[in-house]
């Protein structure tokens, strides 16, 4: 892996160089050095790149939604988890910079069905519809990871719905909310990126959970706040100036965003906020702390390692024949100031630390 | 001015050979790279940024910028999206509307620099791509749209023997624009408004309307690209609108020559640019390289394509000093 990072910093280093040398029209002394470098790095991919080949039966590619966050890394470790416990099985995994990057998903995704190299493909759509698209033609294994994609070419899909989570997340913020003495329960969510599809999916999930149980989901006071920290403190501002009198609930869309703006809450020090529910999603370890210092109330956690062991898990069956499930589900887990400990340690544990 | 030609061509070998070595480089690294079907997603994958890149190229030239192509195509692809919605299934006349909404857009950006006098195109047309971007989500509801007839998809998906028919457009686009530019008057009015504005209006040539040309073509090719978009991924998504289509767009067209300062850049080089960087994000993906050493190497090339216009200006005047005193 090693190996594999630095021949690539070697290629954007060649590029760079190479495209620098084009300039000057005269100077050809950079681009005799460029070359030399390129040479040296030759021998060291050719090794790379075979290594990697002749693991065994199954190479499995797991295209993640980014894997720029904690969130994700679980997801990584899960799927490499599972390749390191069994010995036929490799997997790639890999995702764009960040999860709005809806181009570069779709060049992967392409670029990958159309090397060949893998047996089967576990995909998280960014946009569920593209990759029903990208994947109409192919006659490899596709199932789908965290969120559905919809396409009968999918066999599985693993994961919990964002939208059944939030809603458990959100019934469980109702009950909260009724033993911290609310009588009416209002809810204003913070939520993401305005069209993103997990944002509405945690937004549908929210509006069930607190509707169905008696509570009032303020649907027009839905602030956007780009998934973002500091955006969402502008957000909870704006709440508090519209509701000086209190809101009992506070969901956001994930846990960044729920703790900035319990942190603003408890900043300002408005009587109406003191027992306000402030509700995340994702439940990592930053966020599973702040329930445990009391700074923010309760988040809803998927389980991402293991939904990446089963996705493998899922997709090495279905290579071998065996009849494999259209859903299976990875279960969630309500995180409150109970059980938040005892869920650090597990991430950590899945981490290695 | 035989000097100068010969700079040009030495200056498209350069950038022809990194991508020639790029491709050795990752050809030796896995052996998936060098294969007809990846080829061709190069090709497909390089499509989108080629065309925003044409009209991104003209406002360089005229030494402005364009920051709303990548908002602009998204905003004309959602469009059609909404018409879809509602029951529209002409393909002809859905491609017809998305042209002419990402023109008009053009046009509107072009106005505000000469008619309303805005300093520079990078403030308007940053305020514009905020605009589409909302735009964009306001007519699709914040929702995205599938379901497009196949008639408007065809320009992003089909292929003849595997190789993308988007591709054969860009081709025939650059081409096209390459006799524009150097063989026509008009061509040689958008290097003038680069190079020496005051100069150009002295001149006679109505620089305005010069300018405005190239923001509109600019929304033009924005709108093509929109609707290539919705071919490769069949569907049209608002929040797309910020995503860093510009900066793409602006990369290619420095890699393969283009200046800041205005007056320099050609079509062979661009579609060159564009190619660089669509082979690099293959490669990455190819050799599942972690996503934020990707970040760093796109911000590495994207550092050294300013850092190559820099010198490029240094090296072009002290060449000109080196002329002038010469002669005396």
């Amino acid at each position: 892996m090693k190996r594999r990072l630095f021949a690539t910093l070697l290629a954007g280093a060649v590029a760079i160089s190479m495209v620098a040398c084009g300039g000057s029209s005269s100077s050809s002394g950079s681009s005799a050095a460029s070359e030399e470098k390129t040479e040296e790095a030759a021998p060291a991919e050719g090794e790379a790149a075979e290594g990697e080949a002749a693991g065994g039966e199954y190479h499995i590619d797991v295209i993640c939604k980014t894997l720029s966050s904690e969130y994700w890394g679980y997801i990584k470790a899960g799927a490499e988890a599972y390749a390191k416990e069994h010995p036929g099985v490799t997997v790639d995994v890999k995702g764009p910079p960040s999860e709005t990057s809806y181009d570069e998903q779709m060049n992967m995704i392409q670029t990958d069905l159309g090397s060949g190299a893998y047996d089967g493909y576990i995909i998280a759509p960014l946009q569920t519809d593209t990759v029903a698209t990208l994947i109409a033609d192919t006659d490899k294994p596709v199932m789908a990871l965290d969120s559905k994609i919809a396409s009968d070419k999918v066999i599985s899909f693993i994961g919990t719905g964002n939208e059944e989570a939030a809603k458990a997340g959100a019934a469980a913020a109702v009950e909260a909310a009724k033993a911290a003495g609310w009588e009416e329960i209002k809810c204003i969510e913070i939520a993401g990126v305005q069209g993103d599809g997990t944002n509405t999916a945690r937004m549908n999930g929210y509006i069930a959970g607190i509707e169905e149980n008696g509570g009032d989901f303020l649907e027009d006071e839905v602030q956007y706040a780009d998934a973002v920290a500091d955006k969402a403190v502008t957000c909870m501002e704006a709440i508090m100036s519209n509701h000086p009198e209190g809101v009992a609930i506070i969901c956001a869309n994930n846990d960044d965003m729920a703790l900035a703006a319990a942190n603003k809450a408890a900043e300002v020090g408005l009587e109406g906020y003191k027992n306000t529910i402030f509700l995340g999603f994702d439940g990592q370890i930053p966020a599973a702390q702040a329930i445990l210092d009391g700074k923010m109330t309760m988040s809803t956690a998927q389980n991402p390692y293991n939904m990446a062991y089963m996705a493998v898990d899922t997709m090495v069956k279905h290579l071998n024949g065996e009849q494999v499930d259209a859903v299976v589900d990875s279960g969630y887990t309500i995180i409150t100031a109970e059980n938040a400990q005892e869920h650090i340690d597990t991430l950590n544990s899945y981490s290695g630390k | 001015m035989k000097k100068n030609k010969l700079g040009g061509f030495s200056a498209y070998l350069g950038t022809l050979g990194a991508l020639v070595i790029l491709c050795v480089v990752l050809t030796i690294a896995s052996k998936n790279f060098l294969t007809y079907s990846n080829i061709m997603s190069v090709l497909k994958q390089t499509t989108f940024t080629a065309l925003l890149s044409t009209g991104m190229l003209l406002c360089l030239i005229t030494a402005g910028i364009d920051l709303s192509v990548g908002a602009n195509a998204t905003f004309c692809a959602c469009m059609c999206g909404m018409l879809v919605k509602n029951g529209m299934t002409n393909p002809v006349l859905l491609i017809l509307i998305a042209l002419i909404a990402g023109t008009l857009i053009g046009l509107i950006n072009g106005t505000l620099l000469t008619r309303l006098h805005l300093p520079h195109p990078f403030v308007s047309t940053l305020g514009m791509k905020n605009f589409l971007w909302g735009a964009a989500l306001l007519v699709t509801g914040s929702q995205m749209i599938s379901g497009f007839p196949d008639g408007v998809m065809a320009l992003g998906s089909a292929t003849i023997g595997g190789f993308p028919v988007s591709f054969i457009v860009v081709v025939i686009i650059y081409v096209i624009m390459h006799i524009l530019l150097t063989r026509t008057a008009l061509g040689r009015s958008i290097y003038c408004a680069g190079g020496n504005m005051e100069a150009t209006r002295l001149s006679g040539i109505d620089s305005a309307n010069v300018l405005t040309f190239c923001y509109a073509l600019s929304g033009f090719m924005a709108a093509i690209a929109g609707i290539v978009s919705i071919g490769r991924s069949g569907i049209c998504n608002g929040a797309n609108a910020i995503q860093p289509y510009d900066t793409d767009a602006i990369a290619s067209c420095v890699i393969g020559g283009a200046s800041f300062m205005g007056g320099k850049g050609t079509m062979f080089g661009t579609i060159i640019g564009a190619l660089v960087i669509a082979t690099l994000r293959n490669g990455f993906t190819l050799l599942s390289v972690d996503s934020a050493v990707q970040n760093m190497v796109l911000g590495l090339v994207i550092i050294g394509a300013v850092l190559l216009d820099v010198t490029r200006e240094a090296m072009a005047a002290k060449a000109r000093r080196k002329e002038a005193g010469a002669k005396a």
